[in-house]
């Protein structure tokens, strides 16, 4: 057996998944509450306006019932582990991942994005989040078809970003109402962008400084 | 069986009173309208008080102002009441009428000597509630005010004793009249830090509060969805107070109390509220409810 010793980049990967079950409990926790089945409960208790509409209703629980299931298959992707010792499990858990999305998270999103709280503002917001997520999906798996690794990586990684935004946007609604006890649906507006273009802007943050990396280390090797 | 006839016999009194009260009253009325020249004449000929009668019935509303209470259990004693002077037994001397405080109906019953300064009586309230007590007041003449004290037969109770002076005031609903301005930036009550409650962090009403009338329009989401939930929990109980409502919750007597139009006339205005009224309270309901649960909360 070999001697344990600390690796940071163990730990805070540790944390990661610590950090990341936590708010997947926490998910769970608010599609528990639609359990059984209830249109006046919860979020929904201010989407009466809408809720008698059977498409929203549709919409409402298969988003909300896909919700932890995406998370759940998402995360095991990134791991190099898995990846390279269990090829199938990861092949598995993609299709579960993308099916999940591109079936029924993504349009359902869509729809509720129409008909959101708060305004053309989060909306619109919403509605983007819906078609981004769909696309970047759907790219990394036609990506893969193609057997372009790279391309495929980067789009999973936007794609899992948008996903996050489920927890991070609640994060952010809490962090926000805790220092500045701003009106409800101002709140609303701003993590409805807040939540997912900040997830986005940072993984695009990390391609293109891996990407400078890259070239910098290929200019340094041609010299 | 013994106590049965008793208030059998109390009922009956009560039954009197009132009927004889809605007599005269009647008959006065017609004397009124038929012969006003002589309506002076007879009142001073027959009854030299009769007119103490009529002047004297009605509401009286005001502050509650406590002498006596327990300091450490709250911070703040005050309270709206209205006394309501409901007959007079004239042959016997006897008063019977009830007080609205604080979410309670009390009824009380004893004598009274009229005087040059007024009606000066001494009632009762039945005893068979922890905060009963009984009330030394002189109704002024012409029913101007109703000014006294009242004291607890318990004195464990968190009040003891209270003063008040109290203005004549008929009831009216109202659904136009608007909540005073200075409410807006008001602080709410908090029954769970009550001794914190002086201090500056805490719930605050905003303007948002003046900028609805539950009582005379039909509110939409869009109105009510971007409030905070104390503006919205005094724009649903304004419709109560406009009813005359007495609240038990602290919080909205805190609120209300000191609202000039606002007196406290019934424990249950339920089967008052308007279609439009109910509507409102529900639609609003939904988001206090919402941002009670969830404002603060990982979620939506």
């Amino acid at each position: 057996m070999k001697p344990l010793k600390f690796n940071p980049s163990v730990f805070f990967q540790l944390c990661f998944l610590l950090c990341y079950f936590f708010f997947c409990v926490l998910m769970l926790e608010i599609t528990l509450q639609y359990i059984p089945w209830d249109t006046d409960v919860a979020f929904l208790r201010i989407k009466q306006d809408y809720i008698h509409l059977w498409y929203y209703e549709l919409a409402f629980f298969i988003h909300v019932f896909s919700s932890f299931w995406i998370l759940l298959a998402g995360f095991t992707q990134f791991s190099k582990k898995i990846r390279k010792k269990y090829p199938k499990l990861h092949q598995r858990m993609g299709w579960l991942y993308a099916l999940l999305i591109l079936v029924f998270a993504a349009p359902s999103g869509l729809v509720m994005g129409i008909y959101a709280n708060g305004g053309f503002e989060s909306q619109f917001a919403f509605c983007l989040l819906a078609v981004l997520w769909f696309y970047f999906t759907l790219e990394a798996i036609l990506k893969i078809r193609k057997g372009n690794l790279s391309a495929h990586q980067k789009f999973m990684w936007r794609s899992f970003a948008l996903t996050l935004s489920a927890i991070t946007l609640r994060a952010w609604k809490y962090i926000i109402v805790f220092t500045f006890q701003p009106r409800p649906m101002d709140v609303y507006r701003i993590v409805a962008w807040l939540g997912w273009v900040l997830n986005l802007l940072l993984i695009e943050i990390y391609f293109f400084y891996k990407e400078r990396q890259k070239k910098n280390f290929n200019l340094q090797s041609q010299s | 069986m013994k106590y049965l006839k008793i208030t059998l016999l109390l009922f009956l009194i009560v039954l009197f009173a009132c009927s004889e009260g809605g007599d005269k009253e009647e008959q006065e009325n017609q004397n009124d309208s038929t012969q006003s020249e002589n309506s002076e004449e007879t009142s001073t000929s027959d009854e030299p008080r009769k007119g103490e009668k009529t002047g004297a019935l009605g509401y009286y509303t005001g502050i509650f102002i406590p002498i006596e209470f327990d300091s450490q259990s709250d911070v703040y004693h005050a309270n709206k009441i209205t006394i309501s002077i409901d007959s007079l037994d004239e042959r016997n001397k006897l008063m019977y009428g009830h007080s609205i405080v604080a979410g309670n109906l009390r009824n009380f019953s004893g004598k009274y000597i009229p005087s040059d300064s007024g009606l000066v009586a001494t009632v009762e309230e039945p005893g068979d509630a922890p905060y009963d007590g009984y009330f030394n007041f002189t109704v002024l003449p012409n029913g101007e005010k109703l000014v006294g004290t009242w004291h607890a037969y318990e004195e464990n109770f968190s009040t003891v004793s209270t003063k008040y002076s109290l203005e004549k005031k008929e009831f009216q609903y109202d659904p136009d009249i608007e909540l005073p301005e200075g409410i807006g930036w008001a602080k709410l009550y908090d029954a769970a830090n009550a001794q914190e409650f002086l201090s500056p962090s805490g719930e605050f009403l905003t303007e948002d509060v003046l900028t609805l009338n539950a009582s005379n329009t039909k509110l939409k989401t869009k109105d009510v969805e971007n409030m905070h939930r104390g503006d919205l929990e005094v724009i649903r109980n304004s419709i109560y107070a406009k009813h005359g409502y007495s609240f038990a919750n602290r919080k909205m007597r805190f609120v209300f109390d000191k609202v000039d139009w606002y007196m406290p006339v019934s424990i249950d205005v339920r089967a008052d509220l308007t279609d439009l009224e109910k509507e409102n309270i529900e639609l609003i309901n939904r988001y206090e409810k919402h941002a009670e649960a969830y404002y603060d909360s990982f979620g939506r």
